[in-house]
């Protein structure tokens, strides 16, 4: 008489088809409420921190803090725009949060527009098409999309190796975030890095869904990259959470 | 551009090479144009399909630009059936090739060489390192390949976790089309029983209604390079493999949102 066969690992192999039936199909994730930019916190004194850990460094070692960027001017009353300069149709009237929202809606969309030849397929296409809007639009020398693996999910004219530069991000962002748990600041998504006398390399840190990505930019020290980053990564999210 | 199908198994000697070759061969019969990609650097089905000498390369070539894609393809005489060869795989090759799969390099090769098919169906290697995940990821869908044996079963979890895991990393949304039994013995009690706690145990639909029996002519097969449809008096090993790509099309319609009457639907 033949020994019934009974493994856990069939059971084990139910519960996991059950979970991935359930959840939704990979890029449907839930989007992040992706924080809009926020005016710069001033820098407050760190919390004391406890005896277990290490003392911070001395002030001196810290670069001084940069003096905040000046407010942003209010948004100009009346409809709002696209990036091209149209009026946005239905935006007469409004009132200028509104407006400015349409207009940063209208941003994120012309971050994601298709190419020319098409609606692509992929979602790398589309990421990549995000990311060369983005340096298109920025002046940027080239960017990199990456998991917090380290791995490239997408990439524009990186001067160096995409693979090098994403597996590069697993450590800056963890840089990033342990710098701002140790200043106090933990929404500190963004870490900037001179790689040599003219250009800098800036991370900006996010999540679609909880999980977090990187996103590199590299350009010359001189360019702001702030607004069209996080016009991008509205664009980004849209798309790592789309199907 | 076509669907992208992965057959794939956590574990080795499953059958997933034959499968390839026969299903691949079966849905051509249907009037679709396939295109077979070897990502696996034993060479399996470049060894299976005897391309590997009329081949100017393989993916590995292709993936270090030696080769374009249109010269990547090898096709059959009527040019429904198309054949990617691993290509050269030397140690430094296999290294290589397990770096292109980690970043970008593998997806963009694998879509490049889809263009101008309706379905391209990768042979995955075993296990779940880097080069079996990276050609999960770059695809649309996978088809599971397990057999009625302990250890085969037994890898089911890993192979569903290296699933989950790739999922994630997916160029389009990654799918799993169904796991198919193959090398099946439905003579044997033990074999019956692990089949039926296989249907007990998970999600309605999972399983492939269509179970690809052992038979030798399959192998008979491989030794003259052909699917088994191609060996003479072979049409009871060759039938599943038809009804595999009948029941694998309509779940791929099923995932893809169905062709309705869109103009590509119905047989002219």
């Amino acid at each position: 008489m033949p020994t019934k066969l009974a493994f856990s690992e069939i059971e084990e192999s139910g519960r996991l088809l059950r979970e991935l039936l359930a959840a939704p199909v990979q890029g449907a994730r839930p989007v992040e409420t992706v924080r809009p930019p926020a005016p710069p916190a001033p820098m407050v004194p760190p919390p004391p921190a406890p005896r277990a850990v290490a003392p911070m460094a001395p002030k001196s070692a810290i670069a001084a803090p940069r003096p905040p960027p000046p407010p942003l001017a209010p948004p100009a009353p009346g409809p709002a725009r696209t990036p091209a300069g149209q009026p946005l149709p239905g935006s007469a009237g409004l009132s200028a949060v509104a407006a400015a929202v349409l207009r940063h809606e209208a941003r994120v969309a012309a971050a994601t527009l298709p190419a020319a030849t098409g609606k692509p397929q992929f979602r790398s296409e589309r990421l990549e098409q995000a990311l060369a809007s983005l340096c298109r639009r920025g002046g940027f020398t080239g960017a990199v999309l990456a998991d917090e693996s380290g791995l490239p999910l997408a990439e524009h004219k990186s001067p160096v190796g995409a693979e090098l530069v994403a597996a590069f991000t697993t450590v800056l962002s963890v840089a990033a975030e342990k710098s701002g748990r140790l200043l106090g600041q933990h929404q500190a998504n963004y870490m900037t890095l001179d790689i040599n006398f003219t250009d800098k390399a800036v991370l900006r840190r996010f999540e679609v869904g909880g999980a977090p990505y990187c996103l590199v930019v590299i350009c010359q020290q001189a360019l702001e990259v702030r607004g069209e980053v996080e016009v991008t990564i509205d664009a980004l999210a849209r798309i790592l959470a789309s199907s | 551009m076509g669907r992208i199908l992965a057959v794939a198994s956590q574990k080795g000697g499953v059958g997933k090479t034959t499968s390839v070759f026969n299903l691949s061969f079966a849905l051509s019969r249907q009037g679709v144009r396939v295109l077979m990609v070897d990502g696996d650097p034993q060479g399996g089905l470049s060894l299976a399909t005897n391309v590997r000498h009329r081949a100017k390369g393989g993916l590995v070539d292709l993936l270090r630009q030696k080769l374009t894609a249109e010269d990547a393809v090898t096709l059959t005489r009527d040019g429904t059936l198309g054949m990617v060869a691993m290509g050269a795989a030397e140690p430094d090759d296999v290294a290589f090739l397990e770096q292109a799969a980690h970043g970008l390099a593998l997806r963009r090769a694998i879509r490049e060489l889809a263009a101008g098919f309706d379905y391209v169906i990768i042979d995955v290697p075993g296990g779940v390192g880097a080069l079996p995940r990276g050609l999960l990821a770059a695809s649309d869908a996978v088809v599971g390949t397990l057999c009625l044996r302990a250890l085969a079963v037994r890898s089911l979890p890993a192979f569903l976790k290296a699933f989950q895991g790739a999922s994630a990393h997916s160029d389009r949304s990654l799918r799993l089309s169904g796991l198919l039994v193959t090398m099946a013995d439905l003579g044997k009690p033990a074999e019956v029983d692990l089949l039926n706690q296989l249907k007990a145990s998970l999600p309605e639909g999972t399983l492939f209604d269509t179970v690809i029996p052992f038979d030798e002519r399959l192998e008979q097969a491989t030794l003259k390079s052909i699917p088994v449809a191609m060996l003479s008096g072979a049409n009871g090993a060759a039938r599943p493999f038809l009804e595999l790509a009948m029941e694998l099309r309509n779940r791929e319609e099923n995932l893809s949102g169905g062709s309705g009457d869109a103009d590509e639907a119905g047989i002219f």
